[in-house]
């Protein structure tokens, strides 16, 4: 049985980083996958010849220079990856429908404070204080800011500041605060729960820059692959991880896999779902109080997707993204239960045409889990009848929803496929198919990296941060008590700096 | 509640969510060296003792500097002071 340096659990963008990172110093890594190919949730997937993003719709902070892009240089991802800018000029267009109005608030942050002065006149000094504060948060993490001494502190949840309290404190006007909490629909976590600090990484990213790749999440992947088999990574796909083997000391010893099969090592590095993990160990392994913390954990939102393919490309998602707000409230929206003509619809395009100049379009709308619960117990294989009637008439509302309240897609645009709450809690293995993992709150306290079973490590969005950066970073983090933070540190700010 | 009573709860609990002897909860005793309970402990029992007293520990400075039991019950019983 081949004995390695460390084994990684999921193969998502942190699982993948984290494996590729402890490769490329030196180390012998196994990855494994449930799924049968790598990055599921990120890669996509294709359909009559055009491709759909699921996880990959805007990155933040990948520009020149920018925290991403120095990740994905130490990485030896960057030569390989070919960068698609979304318009300097507005890229997220934020629809207050009842108005009729639209802000699209573009990336930089000298024209987002423009393109803000211009819609509020009168904030001007809220608008300044928000964006110094968002890029003070921002710079201060040296997970962010490479020339900064390394320090864990940044990272510690110890913020009780919520988005809300703190939008509140600086403006009375609702319009604003209703587009300055846009972000949130990227994360998933209504402002009233939501950390200013994680916010502050998640506006802060887009505000620096705002981007796709070309070929989408599914190049990504691809470029990760590469490089993983190049960096000798031994990797599993199929293959679900059943059991955490530990001796008397609860010193980390094998991964049991669904095959039977044993993987060794001293240290397993688990990227799915915290709870995923719990079903993996001994009962005696954890206390009950840490069992029931790491159950109970507050879920950011799932959601309903639409896929659909316009047959010209559509100019009004031509580098960029529509939030449809119907001057609602953020925290009904984001706890999934809101009536679908009152919620927010998030609609993205691929920017990577098919072969004859199709393109894909994708419509999410925040939906909450309860709705389909009475079909929990059923798999991606085997959904009964009820449940395929029930999807059917709820995406035939969303369908409507979107064609009424975004007119330019009418006739341009057939919805061809769908995912809902399920879907998502089976393809990213989450509990109750949140988008984003456990949610980063003022009350919660998200599990650190390490466990009570040394050896037995965490990473991935529920432990730092969401979205593709969150999960960098995560891997960055857990990898750090392996390597050396100082180490890696220095090597990033080399990078930065060059 | 008396201090007494607050000092009960507060040793009931933390003896049985971190499944301790109560013979052990003595003021004295050490959370890392007598109770085995280290900062990965610490976060939970910040989540014991919350829920407990329906109070808010999180970014509290003073918490981070408890090294005893008797530390804690001293800093609970400021917490429940400051609440009422």
């Amino acid at each position: 049985m081949t004995e390695y340096d460390q084994i990684v659990v999921g193969a998502g963008i942190s699982g993948m980083t984290a494996a590729l990172l402890l490769a490329k110093q030196g180390h012998k890594v196994a990855l494994l996958e449930a799924f049968p190919q790598l990055g599921p949730t990120v890669r996509g997937f294709s359909r009559k010849g055009v491709h759909f993003e699921t996880g990959i719709h805007l990155i933040g902070g990948m520009g020149d220079g920018d925290p991403l892009d120095t990740y994905f240089k130490h990485l030896g991802l960057n030569a390989d990856l070919e960068k698609i800018s979304f318009s300097e000029q507005g890229c997220d267009c934020f629809r207050f429908e009842k108005q009729g109005t639209q802000v699209c608030l573009p990336h930089g942050y000298k024209r987002v404070r423009r393109t803000l002065y211009e819609k509020f006149p009168a904030e001007k000094v809220a608008i300044d204080q928000y964006l110094e504060r968002i890029k003070t948060i921002f710079e201060s993490s040296s997970f962010l800011n490479f020339n900064l001494d390394f320090s864990l502190d940044s990272l510690a949840h110890d913020e009780t500041e919520s988005l809300h309290d703190y939008l509140d404190s600086i403006t009375d006007d609702q319009d604003l605060k209703d587009l300055l909490s846009c972000h949130s629909l990227l994360y998933g976590t209504p402002p009233e729960d939501a950390m200013l600090s994680t916010h502050a990484l998640v506006a802060g990213s887009y505000f620096r820059s705002s981007h796709t790749i070309e070929g989408g999440g599914k190049t990504l992947v691809d470029v990760y692959q590469k490089q993983l088999k190049e960096h000798g990574v031994d990797i599993f796909c199929g293959k679900k991880a059943v059991r955490i083997n530990h001796d008397e000391t609860k010193n980390f010893k094998s991964l049991l896999l669904d095959d039977k099969s044993e993987l060794r090592s001293k240290i397993c590095i688990w990227s799915a779902h915290p709870a995923a993990m719990l079903n993996c160990v001994s009962e005696g392994a954890f206390r009950p109080v840490f069992r029931r913390r790491i159950n109970e954990l507050q879920e950011t939102v799932s959601a309903l997707i639409l896929f659909g393919i316009a047959n010209t490309p559509v100019e009004a998602l031509h580098r960029r993204n529509i939030y449809l707000w119907t001057e609602s409230d953020y925290s009904a929206v984001l706890s999934g239960k809101t009536e679908m003509d009152e919620n927010a619809i998030f609609l993205s395009a691929g920017q990577t045409f098919a072969r004859d100049g199709q393109q894909s379009v994708t419509a999410i709308m925040p939906y909450s889990f309860e709705a389909f619960s009475e079909w929990k117990d059923s798999t991606l294989r085997n959904r009964p009848q009820d449940y395929r009637n029930f999807k059917e008439k709820i995406m035939a509302d969303f369908t409507k929803q979107v064609f009424k309240r975004c007119p330019e897609l009418k006739d341009n645009v057939e919805f061809i496929d769908s995912a809902t709450p399920l879907t998502l809690r089976d393809y990213c293995q989450s509990p109750y198919g949140s988008m984003y993992g456990a949610a980063h709150t003022v009350s919660q306290y998200n599990p650190l990296p390490a466990t009570k079973i040394k050896g037995l490590l965490l990473t991935g969005q529920s432990i730092i941060a969401p979205g593709i950066m969150g999960a960098v970073v995560s891997a960055y983090l857990t990898c750090g008590f392996i390597c050396g933070h100082e180490k890696i540190h220095e090597e990033l700010k080399c990078i930065y700096n060059a | 509640m008396t201090d007494a009573e607050i000092i009960e709860r507060i040793n009931s609990a933390l003896a049985e969510e971190f499944e301790l002897e109560l013979g052990e909860l003595v003021p004295e005793a050490i959370f890392k060296d007598d109770l085995d309970l280290d900062s990965l402990d610490a976060v939970d029992m910040v989540i014991v003792l919350e829920q407990e007293f329906g109070i808010k520990i999180k970014k509290d400075e003073a918490f981070k500097a408890i090294s005893t039991l008797g530390d804690l019950h001293k800093f609970i019983l400021t917490k429940k002071d400051e609440a009422a």
